[in-house]
């Protein structure tokens, strides 16, 4: 054991560890000292919790406090300490550590050590500068790579590091969850009163430790004169001033691994994390109080923060200057909008220039990414940048148009008692046709008026008239997103099957047709849609309308057909499948297992009509039940309705409809049988006969 | 005589002005570009002039202008232009303009438009980008820019290809290799017409239209011409090398993997002891193998001559990771130290990189890896992996030249070349039915080749994984998997055997007294090549070839016969051949499925039947068999 590294972490301890702190170490308390590894930790093969882990966060510890300085003002001071048990190789990536240092933050202190079992002797691989890099991203952002040396199966890795920020505009959030498993995670934040911020928490995990107290701390300052009331002097002096700070802790133990699914919302919903956000570091200003300095009270700390008090102040701060502006507007567009008759069509030419002239980044944030003046030279911006733009336009045209602050699907969903500006990462428009709200985001705008990009139709969003008027508005699209078809189909003896079909889609489906076929070809498009018969089917008479016209829903397509799929032709019988391949057959949930909700990314709806007219010389022999199914209460219904009443002839009529897009996780063995149902009875089959 | 003067100082002017009208048009304008240039074009390149001078044999000076015509939305990226460069070059000029259709010069870019930046990646490397940030007008616009680069460190020589994309078309192209006296250059012309060769050392081009792309091109196929050019003598970060052969080039990289060769002794009594009851050189170059991969892990550190120095064995062996190089060396340093005479080998790595430019030594490398050469035969060692098989390189490396490098120099030497002999899948399926048309599943699938990458990559993770793996890769609709196993056979032929048992639920679909059982679950074809215009450029089916083979017994339910069977079929073609049969048992049906895929290339005018021969494919994978109870 390295002596000099514990005495080190004695010092530590007795600077880190408040009295406060050591007051919560009755309830639950976690020991870590650095450079002592427990024979249990280092023989370990497999995490108990969770066998099947290629590793385990043993602990990991951060805390942040702030220290006063006369001329630098509050320095914020981040320590972590962290222990990882590695099992097997797939888990080494876990030794390569990334840090990355925003603004103003210094690495102050990092040191580290791999601890190997070999034979029964503990060997300790110290980490040195040859496996440290750094790298300068950018002028503001850097990175501290540190690769732990001597890692094999079975390693424990640990490191420790300060980073010190005399600049902080973040109270660094936590995370307690990792794509390993975690047995202990813990946090400490101390906060003091100059300093205001909320504190929201993520995921359903249980805290160990949650708790959160009133201290005291202290700073030294250089007096220069000495308070009113005193006796006059000019002597420097030092004195402690006295000022009370908040001191936050958390804690989780055997934390599970983040599982990631399909059909879920954003993971950011389920990981267990803590942010902060500050809303004010007031000036320090101390008094002579009984026998000693005490910081003078600031405001004091507030949950009253309000959605109210954001959009006001984001109105204030920055909307009012991007959407009342009339200086960077192009007349000649604002002329061609106004001469328009309808709301609707003044809308489509202020979107089309959009369209033509602005392009789009993938980075989002509700605050604009540049100036106003700068964005207009460029043309190239945030999303968030562009519907500001946009807004202005709307509103010189002489249409009702305010901006909507969103989470986009991405982000995760907003939680309606966190107050914060992080909840929402986007800026769309909300303009009002025909006295009817309709939300357009300009930054993508190949899409029908009023059908929003489906990465921002979550949930909820903050409507921001002007600094008095504002509401929560709801998200939800209310368009149709479906896929109809209709076939006239001929079987032939010779197993052919001919006829007549038509396609018509709507909604996102429609959006992403026009998608494919923006970026493809037109084959590609019928692949697509036809799926598997697209191998060996040959089309004639192909129309397409709308494919080019994203203002118009529908997309229309229709051909005729000849395709040998579907059709089995065997002695005296003939095999139909009559569910053609365009219907979406592919199992959604194919796991068995599930951990988190299921969440429907729309609510689709798909129709199918087939009339099949059966060649001469046949008949039928069996052809499938018509069913009627349904998923939860009507969550989602599936119809199929066969009619062979005409001898001559047989009438399937398929329908699937979604109503609902949540389905609980205690639900999902339920929807996953459901859809296995869905699929069995579209793969039943006719026989037809000779007669 | 004045006035005459006069009169034709006016016709004159007035001639002028009319051609100026005619010719009004800013040489810029996209009115200018030939028609035949926009079609399949998302960008026109309208003039790119590269400019190498090189000063002496360790630096040069390239000056790259380039007028970029953006056209639609699908090429909107190119407003952002991203140079780089890193410790062995410095951008001294940035110059950029951005243009209307009409050809006006709208904005001269500015300094602060152009960012010094780096992106955030895994590893750790000191390549740096500028980037310029043009403005957004709208469609058609034309971009502007002139970059010029100091290189100190000079292994590589420009590669030019004027068409970097199918969808751009090229308008004009021209480059400049400038030699100072008594350093020669070497060239290599691929696809170059003599109309496009200008003098020694100048080439350029005019009109080279955009293309569509064709699927199934030969591993060797030309798409648009390009020059490869390489230094004779070079020097770079105080070395010396000569690229004029491959032994040459060799000796070079010898050097400096040479220096970084040394073991700790403790190490050494290590491997001797660890080697010490092996009875051949195989075992030992095994042990040590098994012992790398125990104990190093893979981290690239792109630094050091420009990334081509191998980092100290020592180091290597002190921090225990490494990069392709580092990890390499490091192993032939632990193999010479036991006198296995190893050697250090660099190889352009990536599955598609099969076609390489044996004939003309260059720095076209990516990877380094290690060899034995034995008696008969070489092993080959893949070192950044904790799982590989001895003596097995996949498709990363595999069929390939490979640059072996030693104190005699270097020599281009061929991987192992992996076909469809070798490239395998074995699978051997039984299907057990109930009268409802559920099923149980059971099949041993066998990998070989460059399949085997992948499950064996599986094999070595957790069960989540490869539950999550199989649940992935199993194009079944409905099933659950009941067991798995993963089991690998190391060595130089490679393999992994994969059993499987899956519960499925209808299976077999269920239509009155009639069951319709799938022949073919688990190797069913889905690839039909795109048939839409006339075929130009020859076809290659596979770049090495392969061969699927597949034996799927179905148990039939009690009371059930055979109604309706597929017909049996052989498809023999240049591609490969196709072969689908059954044998009827007395409470089964065997179904015999296999498929061969050769390498071979072939001329464009076969391209229907390749088609068809996929098609059918296919189809025949697809069919179903169908049962009927006897009772009624």
């Amino acid at each position: 054991m390295n002596q000099s590294n514990c005495n080190h972490f004695i010092l530590t301890t007795i600077i880190l560890l408040s009295t406060t702190l050591l007051a919560y170490a009755q309830k639950k308390e976690f020991k870590a000292k650095y450079g002592k590894i427990s024979g249990e930790e280092i023989k370990m093969t497999a995490y108990k919790g969770d066998p099947e882990a290629a590793a385990v966060v043993l602990f990991d510890i951060g805390n942040v406090y702030y220290n006063y300085n006369e001329n630098l003002g509050w320095v914020q001071i981040q320590e972590r300490h962290k222990r990882i048990k590695i099992f097997k190789k797939e888990a080494y990536e876990y030794a390569n550590i990334s840090l990355p240092l925003f603004g103003d933050e210094k690495l102050d202190a990092l040191k580290g050590v791999t601890y190997n079992l070999e034979g029964d002797k503990l060997v300790e691989t110290k980490l040195n500068d040859e496996n440290i890099f750094t790298e300068q991203l950018t002028k503001r952002v850097s990175v501290k790579k540190f690769n732990m040396p001597a890692v094999k199966e079975g390693s424990i890795i640990e490191f420790k590091y300060t980073i010190r920020d005399e600049n902080a505009f973040f109270l660094p959030e936590w995370t307690f969850q990792d794509l390993i498993p975690t047995q202990w995670s813990e946090y400490e934040a101390s906060v003091p009163e100059a300093i205001s911020y909320r504190k929201m928490s993520f995921g359903n995990i249980p805290f160990v430790i949650n708790e959160s107290k009133n201290d005291a701390g202290t700073f030294t300052v250089t007096l220069k004169e000495r308070s009113e009331g005193m006796v006059t002097s000019t002597s420097f002096e030092n004195a402690k001033v006295r000022y009370n700070k908040n001191v936050m802790h958390f804690a989780q133990a055997n934390i599970p691994a983040l599982k990631l699914e399909k059909y879920t919302t954003s993971p950011r919903d389920h990981l267990s994390r803590i942010i902060f956000e500050i809303n004010a570091v007031y000036k320090v200003s101390y008094n002579y109080i009984g026998s000693e300095y005490v910081m003078n009270n600031t405001i004091p700390q507030t949950n009253t923060f309000t959605w109210e008090a954001i959009a006001k102040e984001m109105y204030e701060d920055i909307f009012e200057k991007w959407v009342e502006q009339d200086k960077y507007l192009e007349e000649t567009v604002i002329n061609n909008a106004k001469s328009k008759e309808t709301q609707k069509e003044k809308v489509a030419v202020v979107a089309d220039y959009f369209d033509k002239n602005f392009q789009s980044g993938d980075y989002n944030s509700i605050f604009p990414s540049q100036s106003l003046k700068e964005f207009v030279n460029k043309h190239k911006g945030t999303p968030t940048d562009i519907n500001l733009l946009f807004i202005s336009y709307l509103k010189k045209v002489g249409l009702n148009a305010a901006p909507v602050m969103i989470s986009t699907q991405k982000h995760g969903t907003i939680i309606s008692f966190y107050p914060n500006y992080f909840a929402f990462d986007k800026v769309i428009t909300c303009v009002s046709i025909d006295d009817k709200e309709t939300f357009v985001d300009a930054s993508m705008l190949k899409l029908p008026i009023g059908l929003m990009p489906m990465e921002d139709t979550n949930d909820k969003g903050l409507y921001i008239q002007d600094n008095k008027t504002f509401k929560w508005v709801n998200l939800e699209n209310k368009f149709q997103h479906r896929f109809a078809t209709h076939c006239n189909l001929k079987i032939e003896k010779d197993g052919l099957l001919n006829g007549a079909i038509t396609v018509s889609s709507s909604g996102y489906i429609a959006d992403k047709y026009r998608t494919i076929y923006k970026n493809g070809k037109e084959e590609t498009l019928y692949k697509e849609i036809l799926k598997e018969m697209a191998e060996d089917a040959t089309l004639t008479n192909k129309k397409i309308e709308n494919i080019d016209n994203f203002q118009e829903p529908n997309i229309k397509m229709s051909f005729d057909i000849k395709t040998p799929s579907f059709v089995n032709v065997g002695e005296n019988k003939i095999y139909l499948s009559p569910v053609l391949a365009f219907v979406n057959n592919e199992h959604r949930f194919k796991d068995t297992e599930r951990h988190f909700d299921v969440h429907l990314p729309y609510l689709s709806e798909q129709i199918s009509n087939y009339t099949y007219n059966i060649p001469d010389g046949y008949k039928i022999e069996s052809a499938p039940k018509s069913a009627k199914i349904s998923f939860g209460d009507n969550g989602i219904i599936f119809e199929y309705i066969l009619d062979n009443s005409n001898e001559n002839q047989i009438k399937l009529n398929i329908k699937y409809k979604e109503k609902a897009t949540l389905f609980s996780v205690e639900e999902y063995k339920g929807l996953r049988d459901f859809y296995n149902q869905i699929i069995a009875k579209i793969s039943e089959q006719v026989v037809l006969a000779k007669i | 005589m004045n006035k005459i003067y006069n009169i034709l100082i006016v016709i004159f002017l007035f001639c002028f002005q009319s051609i100026a009208q005619v010719d009004f048009r800013k040489p810029l304008d996209v009115s200018n570009i030939p028609i035949s240039l926009l079609k399949n074009a998302n960008v026109v390149i309208r003039e790119y002039d590269l400019n190498f001078t090189v000063i002496n044999k360790g630096e040069a000076l390239e000056k790259e202008h380039k007028v970029i015509t953006i056209l639609n939305d699908k090429a909107d990226n190119y407003n952002s232009q991203f140079f780089y460069y890193s410790k062995l070059s410095d951008i001294e000029e940035i110059e950029a303009t951005i243009y209307n259709a009409r050809g006006e010069s709208i904005k001269k870019i500015k300094k602060k438009d152009i960012s010094d930046f780096k992106p955030y990646e895994d590893y750790v490397t000191d390549t740096r980008f500028k980037k310029i940030d043009f403005p957004r007008l709208e469609f058609p616009y034309t971009i502007e820019y002139t970059v010029i680069t100091k290189h100190k460190g000079l292994m590589f020589y420009p590669l030019f290809k004027p068409q970097d994309t199918p969808s751009e078309s090229v308008e004009s192209a021209h480059f400049q290799l400038n030699m100072p006296d008594g350093l020669k250059f070497r060239v290599k012309e691929i696809g170059i017409r003599t109309d496009m060769k200008k003098t020694e050392g100048e080439w350029v081009f005019n009109n080279l239209s955009a293309y569509s792309p064709e699927p199934f091109l030969p591993i060797n196929h030309v798409s648009s011409p390009y020059i490869l050019t390489a230094p004779t003598n070079f020097s770079i970060e105080g070395y010396d090398g000569s690229m004029e052969s491959w032994k040459q080039y060799g000796t070079f990289l010898y050097q400096l993997a040479q220096e970084k060769q040394e073991l700790p002794s403790t190490l050494i009594t290590k491997l001797k002891e660890l080697t010490q009851k092996c009875p051949d050189d195989y075992c030992k170059i095994q042990k040590v193998y098994e012992y790398l991969q125990n104990n190093t892990r893979y981290f690239y550190v792109g630094l050091g001559i420009g990334g081509w120095q191998p980092e100290a064995a020592k180091d290597v062996d002190n921090h225990k990771y490494g990069d392709c190089k580092g990890l390499s060396n490091y192993t032939v340093a632990m193999l010479n130290a036991i006198d296995i005479p190893a050697k250090y080998v660099i190889i352009r790595a990536g599955e598609k990189e099969l076609n390489q430019h044996q004939d003309f030594p260059n720095a076209w490398f990516n990877h380094a890896i290690a060899c034995v050469p034995m008696k008969n035969d070489t092993v080959w060692l893949e070192c950044t992996s904790q799982t590989e098989s001895c003596g097995f390189l996949s498709s990363f490396t595999d069929s390939r030249p490979a640059l072996i490098v030693g104190p005699e120099g270097g020599a281009l030497v061929m991987t192992p070349k992996y076909d469809e002999k070798i490239n395998q899948k074995i699978k051997t399926t039984r299907l057990v039915l109930d009268v409802e048309g559920n099923g149980i599943l059971t099949s041993k699938d066998i990998y070989k080749g460059i399949f085997e990458s992948v499950p064996s990559a599986f094999a070595e993770m957790n069960n989540e994984l490869k539950k999550k793996y199989l649940y992935g890769k199993l194009n079944i609709n409905n099933f659950e998997l009941k067991s798995y196993k993963f089991e690998r056979t190391k060595g130089k032929f490679a393999s992994v055997t994969q059993e499987i048992t899956l519960a499925l639920p209808n299976v077999a679909s269920k239509s009155g007294n009639r069951l319709f059982v799938p022949i073919n679950l688990l190797s069913r074809w889905a690839t039909i090549p795109s048939h839409d215009s006339l075929r130009v450029n020859p076809i290659q089916a596979h770049e090495r070839g392969f061969t699927e083979i597949d034996s799927v017994e179905v148990l039939l339910p009690k009371n059930y016969k055979i109604e309706n069977m597929f017909s049996p079929i052989v498809i023999p073609t240049s591609f490969g051949e196709y072969r689908l049969e059954y044998e009827k048992k007395e409470e089964s049906v065997i179904i015999y499925r296999r498929l061969i895929i050769n390498n071979s290339i072939q001329p464009k005018d076969k391209y229907e039947e390749f088609v068809n021969f996929y098609k059918t494919i296919a189809k025949s994978d697809k069919q179903k068999i169908v049962l009927i109870s006897e009772q009624k």
